[in-house]
């Protein structure tokens, strides 16, 4: 922090209406140092013969407050370095994918598909297959496949819907929903950051603060829920090479 | 919470994030403000849209100080821009009475003691010093306009007016305490 060579002058610059943002905030951090340099700006702002006035921060938060609409989440775009990272990545647990036992599940009643040391495939009444990744599950909503098809993801998950436009399919992660408009797409909710990855087709991702993206095809987007809260970040990633479907983000990704 | 996360979740639009600014600063803002205004509604208004249109523009944004530096510079702003508005109000110039809205007017007699001990330890400041502080104070000239009149640096004008406000400050030692204690109950 600057040093302040003679308060007496940097206070009669502030109080004269003189001092930059600079100085305003080194007189705001001097004046909170101790109760003594309080008492001694008081005392010379009286000397100035002027008045501090009070004023109520809650009357003007209220007055604020509603003049905040919602828009929609910045979206930007990711460097290049994470791209390689990412498709690193995806390169990786490829590997690890082509080792893994795949469970095969039958359609029934059943609501809770989770999978624990290796990842599993389902394939929903609808038609969907779904590989959950290991420690991962799926809940379906109840009613799934007679009037919607809402489904709850924990962890990593890689689907090929059968669209339908009387039901939409719609995962919820965390606070983001995912809606499928006829696609092949991959979503990753296991740590604070929630991946999107669409091959085929058009997904439509929101939540509910009003926030909406869609993506396309060979597009993907992370969704960092940080505290609460989120950031969007959105990148065209090029075709893969790997061609079609079978790609599984490992839980790896939130590390990064 | 360190300041670049503070920046991330201020630009994502995270309104917990953005009422604890708002609470943590708009008291030291609109003091500040006011130093340029004079007018506390007015400081308010300022600092209120201030606020508003950095919510509204948060994605533009690009910060590499911090949200704290980024509102008092928009309020110096605002505040500057203000001012131009209103061509030169030099309405409040005289005493110091009217250097206050009626709001701000503390007891007739408190406020008339004060201002005759103020007077008084102008008359035993140094000459240079006591001009220079009348042309600031009773003739409300900026330092730049104090400067060039008298042919100083603005450096000599501020340090000048450090000087003023220690001398009135110890003329005041013994009267002040009481004084602030009685504003104190005002308020």
């Amino acid at each position: 922090m600057k040093t302040i060579h003679d308060i007496d002058a940097l206070i009669g610059k502030y109080l004269l209406g003189e001092a930059s943002p600079e100085e305003a905030m080194l007189l705001e951090d001097w004046k909170n140092d101790s109760p003594e340099n309080d008492r001694y700006y008081r005392q010379s702002v009286a000397a100035l013969g002027l008045v501090d006035q009070v004023f109520s921060t809650e009357n003007a938060w209220q007055k604020v407050q509603p003049q905040l609409t919602e828009t929609q989440a910045p979206i930007r775009t990711l460097n290049t370095r994470r791209f390689y990272q990412i498709a690193a990545s995806i390169a990786v647990v490829l590997g690890v994918a082509a080792f893994a036992a795949y469970f095969f599940t039958q359609t029934s009643d059943q609501q809770l598909f989770a999978a624990k040391d290796v990842s599993s495939k389902v394939i929903l009444k609808d038609g969907t297959q779904v590989t959950i990744a290991k420690n991962s599950s799926i809940e379906l909503a109840e009613g799934y496949g007679t009037n919607h098809r809402h489904l709850k993801l924990k962890g990593s998950g890689y689907f090929s819907v059968k669209h339908s436009d009387q039901m939409p399919f719609v995962i919820d992660a965390g606070p983001l929903h995912i809606k499928d408009l006829g696609t092949k797409f991959d979503v990753d909710a296991t740590g604070d950051t929630i991946y999107v990855r669409v091959d085929e087709g058009v997904v439509v991702i929101y939540d509910n603060t009003g926030m909406k993206i869609t993506l396309k095809a060979t597009q993907s987007a992370y969704y960092v829920v940080s505290t609460g809260e989120m950031e969007f970040e959105i990148e065209t990633h090029a075709p893969n090479g790997q061609g079609k479907t079978l790609c599984l983000i490992s839980n790896d990704l939130k590390r990064w | 919470m360190d300041e670049q996360q503070l920046i991330a979740l201020f630009v994502a639009g995270d309104l917990t994030t953005f009422e604890m600014v708002f609470r943590d600063y708009y008291t030291p803002l609109v003091r500040y403000g006011n130093t340029f205004l004079k007018d506390t509604d007015e400081t308010e208004d300022v600092v209120q849209q201030v606020f508003v249109s950095l919510w509204e523009k948060r994605t533009q944004l690009d910060i590499h100080t911090s949200v704290r530096a980024v509102l008092y510079r928009a309020v110096h702003n605002a505040c500057l821009n203000r001012l131009k508005h209103h061509k030169v109000r030099r309405d409040y110039a005289g005493d110091f009475k009217n250097t206050q809205s009626d709001s701000e007017q503390t007891d007739a007699l408190e406020a008339a003691e004060l201002q005759d001990r103020i007077n008084r330890a102008i008359e035993g400041m140094p000459e240079q010093c006591a001009r220079i502080f009348k042309m600031s104070r009773f003739e409300q000239l900026k330092y730049q306009e104090i400067a060039d009149q008298l042919g100083l640096s603005i450096k000599t004008v501020e340090n000048q007016m450090g000087k003023a406000l220690k001398i009135i400050r110890e003329a005041l030692k013994d009267y002040l305490p009481l004084f602030i204690l009685f504003l104190l109950q005002q308020l």
